[in-house]
């Protein structure tokens, strides 16, 4: 489905939407949102090609999400899902940045971010 | 994006069966959230029931004005004595017990008329809304796990009796975390509609639509949050709720089989609807980087001119020696002299 018409729907009217008074910015907590910002370029329901990053569910791991898009009317099959073991903030940086550089370069650097404050913000397994 | 993929459809175990459905044109049509707003907004006006303020309401004090000279407002006074009413003020909008401004008739009007081919484009266009999984997700269904969209399942499901079978056949296709989803939403509804037998509000599930009239609502009514429609009668109340496009539709395979023959295509006239031909967008292609990046238009299209300018980064000779000895070459002296004298 193209993008832009989706966009035109979805940009004002969302379950994600998050605005707030006196926040200028408006924010959007969908998946494959890398910058959780509301534009077309970032949103994660709109574009064919997406990544996500969040913490496995044993939360040993950061699982690297990306949308498949020949499967986008197949929401089961639609994702792939590969694991970075390190949560080493530099290894998982690079690790993330080869994942995706392949797949779409313009979300390197997002998904370094992302996954940099996401490792910022666990709490450190205690040894 | 006319093409028209294969939909396949599942069985109420959410096994893929072999059947396989040429997906029908109406989810083709146009995508169009402001006629489907509007057009909600119209319809929705039409279940109204009439409701005034009475008609001699404020009204029926047999007040009258004290006229000129009695230093008081002109307005019309309550006659009699002996009680605190006497003599205050009585009949305007703008006094105690008065009448209110502007009272409410009943000859309001209520309801709206629509165009049926309006109706009839808002539908589709709900329809065509309902075939992608990013407009059903921005709705806020929880649509994660569910193997296709549009589902389409067996007809199995329309000889559902028993809310059980429904219950397990929603669990089975993932469908279940959206009826959770309406679960977890029922709350009180704000404001005095709490006394007005609307007490509790909460979200909306999956909708059913169905081909064959059975006993498939009667499996389903019990479900929080889950409407079922047949599909010879689709409702765009249910369809695009709050005017909102993307509900999540289940369609039974005979419902779905229905729709080429109720909406027509773009080579056969619909059959049940008269005169009616599925609408078509302004733009065949509306994808803007297909479109810059065909053919057509790359050809057309001169080279991109890249002048790189990158700034001329100044820095501080005072910071960095090689500049300094650059500019000044006795500064190199100076230090070594400097260096010597430190070593001594």
């Amino acid at each position: 489905m193209s993008s832009d018409i989706v966009w035109q729907t979805i940009r004002n009217n969302s379950a994600f939407l998050k605005t707030r008074r006196n926040v200028p910015k408006r924010f959007s907590t969908e998946r494959f949102n890398l910058m959780a910002v509301n534009s077309q370029r970032y949103n994660g329901l709109v574009n064919k090609k997406g990544v996500h990053i969040q913490l496995s569910k044993d939360g040993k791991k950061v699982d690297v999400l990306t949308k498949i898009a020949k499967n986008e009317h197949l929401p089961q099959k639609s994702t792939r899902t590969v694991s970075i073991l390190s949560k080493n903030g530099r290894r998982a940086r690079n690790g993330v940045a080869n994942l995706v550089k392949t797949y779409k370069k313009r979300d390197i650097m997002p998904a370094q971010r992302f996954i940099s404050q996401l490792l910022r913000g666990t709490p450190k397994a205690k040894k | 994006m006319t093409a028209r993929p294969l939909v396949t459809v599942y069985n109420e175990k959410n096994e893929a069966t072999a059947s396989q459905i040429k997906l029908p044109a109406v989810f083709r049509a146009p995508i169009r959230p402001d006629l489907v707003s509007f057009i909600h907004d119209q319809i929705s006006k039409n279940k109204r029931q009439a409701r005034a303020v009475s008609t001699e309401a404020g009204k029926q004090s047999s007040a009258e004005s004290w006229g000129t000279g009695r230093a008081v407002a002109r307005i019309p006074r309550v006659r009699g004595g002996g009680t605190h009413r006497s003599g205050q003020a009585a009949c305007g909008n703008m006094c105690r017990g008065g009448h209110m401004f502007a009272p409410l008739k009943v000859w309001r009007r209520w309801h709206r008329r629509v165009n049926v081919a309006q109706k009839r484009y808002a539908i589709t266009s709900a329809i065509a809304a309902s075939g992608v999984p990013s407009l059903v997700q921005a709705r806020g269904h929880v649509v994660d796990n569910v193997a296709e969209i549009p589902f389409v399942v067996s007809d199995k499901v329309e000889g559902f009796r028993k809310t059980k079978e429904a219950v397990s056949f929603l669990r089975r296709s993932h469908l279940w975390a959206d009826v959770e989803k309406v679960y977890n939403s029922k709350r009180y509804r704000a404001g005095v509609g709490k006394m007005r037998n609307r007490r509790y509000k909460q979200k909306l599930g999956p909708l059913i639509i169905y081909g064959q009239d059975s006993a498939i609502a009667r499996a389903f009514r019990n479900i929080p949050g889950v409407d079922v429609l047949n599909v010879e009668r689709l409702n765009l109340l249910k369809v695009a709720p709050g005017g909102h496009l993307g509900r999540l539709i289940i369609w039974t395979e005979s419902a779905f089989k229905k729709l080429d023959a109720i909406y027509g295509t773009p080579s056969t006239p619909s059959e049940l609807k008269k005169g009616f031909v599925l609408p078509t967008a302004k733009m065949a292609n509306p994808d803007f980087s297909r479109i810059i990046r065909s053919e057509e238009v790359v050809n057309a299209v001169r080279r991109a001119r890249k002048v790189k300018s990158t700034p001329k980064v100044h820095h501080n000779p005072l910071k960095k020696f090689k500049l300094m000895a650059a500019l000044n070459p006795y500064a190199t002296v100076l230090r070594d002299a400097a260096h010597k004298k430190q070593k001594v």
